[in-house]
């Protein structure tokens, strides 16, 4: 039989080698960061990390680098003919660094989400490349179908699980009318949305309306039972525009079923605030957080399996900012950047945040 | 000996060794008893709100569907998943289904609404025997309840069984609070692991009818994945500007609802301002040619193909275009077409002809373009510097 498939999504940033292909460096930190607090608690342990999860990584970055390394390409060729003087090269050159990946901010986190954001036929290359990915690992097997699944997205993984999973659970491209996700998995048990950006860049299915809903919300057709949102005050990335369904600027025909998800506890709304990483956008430093792991893991493995007495004892030893270095790290950076980090809802003024958070964090780490 | 005879001797046989065929079939003891005793033991301070997630724990890897569950139904499901022909199928889902009917005799049942075991279990074997009905009267529905995967599986979470309204964690609270050892809890517990065995099997047989529609949808996917792969990756690159214009295009009259599934790539592309290195076949005394590096911008043009399992083909395209080209006595820009052919050769490498105005006149000299792509592909490790480059230079 199978074992609870999980699934985690990269946000923005650089996730493959230079040959182009999957770095796993992130997958790996994602899973150890869960898998210390996992291995916290009892209970929860008693059945190894190992045989209760079969983890699966899904990278969408492998196609964002083939499009920008052939840019890169043919702007270098361009570049290297012997006709110095063709006015053709302007053109091109500035495509010349594309797919460097390292301490180019431009072209390894904005291009990604310009790209996903901006335009759509990159945007349907991802998706169609991350369902090919979701539907193989989902398909049944010699061991049997999976009847537990569960993904933790992070960042611009938010918005691509939300549109690849509205993709799956709303696609019938067969006569019987069963969409793909509902012919072989039941709704997944947890979408753990960190640091959820997808609000901000949503596009063609929007994301309070869609099947990417708690199951209490579109009875047997919505793609969850749970759903996690979490967001860190600090962080810049989900400023502008954060998920929250429950706004009074939302019609009440839309925010009603999320109250109503949230007073039965199938749509949880997290709101952290630690620093345990100068860059507070980071997996990790979500996941550190009792706020952030414990109802994630009860979601995960069963209700019950931390007791009261550990969930206590887990929030008043945690510190939000555990070292004076970093306090004094972070602090400059929010010195320095005061102006770009008040809440602002324009979209370019969201890219030059991010940039300029990025390249300070670069700066003091 | 007469046929009648041996139709008797035939009858008799099955009845002696029926039993003996059927002894799997019985039912047995619950394997999960001892493996709860065992968890209660190792692990210190459990109440009665911890009893269902160390239950829940031995689902796939203990006593339930796990190498300690001795009931004999995981074989069987394992046998389905690998049966090939119809009336196997039928004959193991029969059996599946018989067997865990099986593990409910003889427990308490009684038909009401909350969340006892007896209740719990009444309910839940009347979906059995509904399930059942559907199934020996052939007809199928797999959008029914029956059939649909949510209302079979255990939630992890809060362990919901939606098609028979059982909450097992409800259900093993209540019933633990007097003492996680007391022979109330421990009957519980044993119908709790009856309860979740047999919901994940029945999940498991109903997927074995969907496997078609899952395999079909596999198809669909690969499909659309190649076709997308290849547009972006296999056609000419498209530069940004172009990706925004053709996307913008692309999106113009379409459904939001049908852009946010999955659409097909698109079967036809503008091309903008697209430069591309080449080379010119230019005139540059009487009668005598020479092969020049020129630099092709390609200001607008077109091009169309038809999608045959994920591949384009038959691509035809016509773009106007400019030419750079640094020579003595002739301007360095000229003007004319490239054509895009559906040539497996000349895949990606428009040919067309350039008019260039010289000393000798103006002229209609060949156009030729190298996907630079496919050229370092092609020419990896050689210098492609010399290679743009002509010999005479």
């Amino acid at each position: 039989m199978r074992k609870h498939v999980l699934f985690f999504v990269h946000g923005m940033g650089a996730y493959v080698n230079d040959k182009g292909e999957p770095d796993n460096t992130w997958f790996d930190d994602a899973k150890n960061a869960l898998k210390e607090q996992y291995d916290k608690y009892p209970f929860v342990k008693y059945k190894p990390f190992e045989d209760t999860f079969e983890l699966v990584y899904i990278n969408y970055d492998t196609e964002i680098f083939k499009l920008v390394k052939r840019w890169q390409d043919e702007s270098e060729k361009m570049l290297a003919t012997a006709i110095p003087a063709a006015p053709e090269k302007k053109l091109v050159g500035w495509l010349n660094n594309a797919a460097q990946l390292d301490n180019n901010f431009a072209w390894s986190h904005a291009a990604c989400v310009i790209l996903y954001r901006y335009f759509p036929l990159m945007r349907q290359r991802i998706k169609i490349h991350v369902a090919t990915q979701f539907h193989k690992a989902l398909a049944p097997n010699s061991d049997g179908a999976v009847s537990t699944w569960s993904v933790i997205a992070h960042s611009l993984g938010t918005i691509v699980t939300h549109d690849v999973l509205w993709a799956m659970d709303s696609s019938t491209p067969v006569q019987a009318g069963i969409s793909v996700l509902d012919a072989m998995v039941p709704s997944a048990n947890v979408i753990a949305m960190l640091a959820n950006v997808s609000k901000v860049l949503e596009t063609d299915a929007k994301v309070y309306e869609s099947v990417v809903v708690p199951q209490s919300m579109v009875q047997n057709q919505s793609a969850c039972y749970n759903y996690l949102n979490y967001n860190n005050e600090f962080d810049p990335f989900v400023l502008p525009a954060p998920f929250d369904p429950l706004a009074p600027d939302v019609t009440p025909r839309v925010r009603e079923p999320w109250a109503l998800a949230k007073a039965n506890g199938t749509y949880l709304d997290i709101s952290i605030r630690n620093v345990h990483e100068v860059n507070v956008h980071s997996i990790r430093n979500y996941l550190v957080n009792p706020a952030v792991h414990i109802p994630l893991l009860e979601k995960l493995v069963g209700v019950g399996s931390i007791t009261k007495r550990e969930k206590d004892a887990a929030q008043e030893q945690f510190e939000n900012v555990p070292t004076a270095k970093i306090k004094r790290q972070f602090d400059k950076i929010q010195t320095d950047l005061r102006q770009e980090l008040k809440r602002e809802s324009k979209e370019s003024v969201w890219f030059t945040r991010v940039g300029k958070f990025f390249a300070r964090c670069n700066q003091v780490s | 000996m007469p046929r009648e005879s041996l139709r008797t001797l035939a009858v008799l046989l099955a009845l002696v060794f029926a039993p003996l065929v059927h002894a799997a079939d019985a039912p047995q003891v619950e394997p999960c008893d001892a493996a709860y005793k065992d968890g209660i033991k190792k692990l210190n301070g459990i109440g009665p709100e911890n009893v269902y997630v160390v239950l829940r724990r031995e689902l796939h890897s203990g006593c339930i569907l796990g190498p300690q569950d001795s009931t004999g139904i995981d074989p069987l499901v394992k046998q389905l998943g690998e049966a090939k022909s119809d009336a196997e199928k039928a004959e193991l889902r029969q059996r599946l289904l018989d067997r865990v009917l099986s593990q409910f005799e003889g427990l308490a049942s009684a038909p009401c609404e909350d969340d006892t075991p007896a209740c719990s279990v009444d309910r839940h074997v009347e979906r059995l025997r509904q399930l059942k009905q559907a199934l020996n009267s052939g007809s199928v529905d797999l959008n029914d309840k029956l059939f649909q995967n949510n209302s079979w599986n255990l939630r992890v979470d809060d362990g919901v069984i939606t098609i028979s309204q059982v909450h097992l964690r409800v259900m093993l609270t209540n019933e633990c609070a007097a003492g996680v050892i007391e022979k109330q809890c421990l009957d519980a517990v044993n119908v709790a692991a009856k309860l979740m065995r047999n919901s994940e099997v029945m999940f498991q047989l109903i997927v074995t009818y969907k496997q078609p529609i899952i395999d079909a949808h596999a198809q669909f996917l690969s499909e659309r994945d190649k076709e997308w792969n290849s547009y972006l990756n296999d056609l000419t690159v498209q530069y940004p500007w172009e990706l925004g214009w053709n996307g913008r295009l692309y999106t113009r009259g379409k459904d939001k609802k049908e852009l946010a599934a999955f659409p097909r790539a698109p079967n036809r592309k503008w091309i903008l301002l697209h430069p591309t290195p080449g080379f010119e076949r230019i005139e540059v005394t009487n009668g005598r040619h020479s092969t020049q590096a020129a630099v092709f911008l390609e200001v607008v043009g077109y091009e169309g193909w038809r999608w045959r399992d994920g591949t384009a083909t038959d691509r035809w395209g016509l773009s106007l275009a400019t030419s750079f080209v640094e020579t003595p006595g002739a301007n360095a820009v000229g003007y004319g077409v490239l054509i895009r052919t559906p040539f497996r050769w000349l895949k990606n490498c428009p040919i067309g002809i350039m008019w260039r105005d010289s000393d000798l006149g103006r002229k209609a000299n060949v156009a030729f373009t190298v996907d630079v792509a496919q050229l370092i592909t092609q020419y990896k490790g050689s210098d492609l510097k010399d290679f743009l480059t002509p010999r005479n230079q």
